[in-house]
């Protein structure tokens, strides 16, 4: 039973912590309501997960052969990393959390297999280099025909904001397609539970959280970053959820969270902000190269003590 | 009514043109802040012709003190005719401000 509720709260992890990413901007604004945008999200998620989830699912799964009790220890470690390297305030992935965990405990066991890993630590570097490119293209293409229009500011704004819960409930389908592969994978793998079952799981699992603890995040999100204004909401969100979207249906777990610091710096760079944000930077390199490194401890370690 | 104060003659051109110039700039605020509404990009350039119009306010209310100042009238009348100047420069004066808030909202929006 344990090895399904450490699955089950790496879920509501997730869902708490990314429910931000695509509704974070248009709640703090006030366009939507919380519990309209946590209703929207909960099932585009779920959505996502089950009618796209299968591809990511397989990949985790695939990855290494795993008993119940070992997926139990990975999602258990990939669940204390996330949440050690949020408190860091470090952008985190969950998908490199589940891929450090699952080489950790491979280890372990003495059956560590790295094939494969490749094409995901690929995808990883990719996200937000694609996420940047992704959101500078949308800024020109959308940008462009919306200032030849000769609209009033208040349609401009009516627009934007529409365009931003919709693009927050495609970007939570993503999500759910995406992510949902880290948190019912290895059970997938496993023999647990079949990939239906899984999408079914992890996605209600997501769904959960963004519904019980997506508020408070999405509220420090809104005080503690810079407030969007509509029209690079719209841009950021959207290429966060063209990016995660694409590599769900390549069936590579990718992080959101890193997908939207590239939205964001390719917004900048479009504006003219030709400076990079070195810190910034640092902080997406230190996670690509801490998370999977910490999992693979914590897992290593949770491991030893219950074996 | 109350101080009975009459321009002299000599000033009543002066005078007008100031006035005129000032609600000129109050009515050019209006249709920028109009067009906000209508076509906000519009509002940038009718924001500009606003500034332009407080600063030829500003050029004018400075010449019409000098040549009250310098003229035989008697100190008090210099004081109530420079503060009546100084009352009709301030309607471009908060012209000027409004447009400027304006401008901001226009320029938010414009990628």
């Amino acid at each position: 039973m344990w090895p399904l509720l450490s699955c089950l709260f790496m879920g509501w992890a997730l869902g708490a912590n990314d429910a931000a990413n695509v509704f974070g901007t248009a709640v703090t604004v006030g366009v939507v309501r919380f519990r309209t945008a946590a209703f929207v999200g909960a099932i585009a998620v779920l959505a996502g997960a089950v009618l796209e989830g299968a591809a990511g699912i397989n990949t985790i799964g695939n990855i290494s052969q795993q008993t119940a009790a070992s997926a139990g220890i990975i999602a258990l470690a990939a669940a204390l990393s996330v949440s050690v390297m949020t408190i860091l305030h470090f952008p985190v992935s969950t998908s490199q959390a589940v891929v450090g965990a699952i080489a950790g405990a491979g280890v372990m066991q003495g059956v560590a297999s790295f094939q494969g890993m490749e094409k995901l630590v690929i995808c990883w570097v990719v996200t937000p280099i694609g996420a940047a490119m992704v959101s500078l293209l949308l800024f020109w293409m959308i940008g462009r025909p919306l200032s030849r229009m000769p609209i009033s500011i208040l349609t401009r704004d009516r627009w934007l904001w529409n365009g931003v819960v919709v693009a927050g409930a495609y970007g939570a389908y993503a999500l759910g397609a995406n992510n949902v592969a880290n948190v019912t994978g290895v059970f997938v793998g496993a023999g647990v539970m079949t990939p239906m079952v899984g999408a079914l799981a992890g996605g209600s699992a997501i769904a959960l959280g963004m519904i019980t603890f997506g508020k408070g995040v999405m509220t420090t999100v809104g005080s503690g970053l810079v407030r969007l204004d509509a029209f690079t909401a719209l841009v950021v969100i959207l290429s966060e959820a063209l990016t995660v979207h694409t590599f769900a249906m390549i069936g590579v777990p990718v992080s959101a969270t890193q997908a939207v610091v590239g939205a964001v710096l390719g917004v900048g760079w479009a504006h003219g902000n030709q400076s990079v944000r070195i810190d910034l930077l640092g902080k997406i390199l230190a996670a690509w190269v801490g998370t999977p490194a910490v999992s693979f401890l914590v897992a290593a370690g949770v491991h030893a003590i219950l074996s | 009514l109350l101080y009975q104060i009459t321009v002299p003659s000599n000033f009543s051109e002066d005078y007008a043109a100031l006035a005129q110039l000032s609600v000129a700039a109050g009515m050019d605020t209006v249709a920028a802040a109009r067009t906000l509404f209508s076509n906000y990009k519009n509002a940038l350039p009718l924001a500009e012709v606003v500034r332009r119009k407080e600063h030829e306010a500003d050029n004018q209310e400075m010449s019409l003190l000098r040549r009250i100042f310098q003229s035989d009238l008697g100190l008090e009348k210099k004081m109530w005719l420079s503060e009546i100047c100084r009352d009709i420069s301030d309607i471009a004066d908060r012209a000027e401000d409004t447009a400027d808030r304006v401008m901001i909202i226009a320029a938010k929006r414009i990628i």
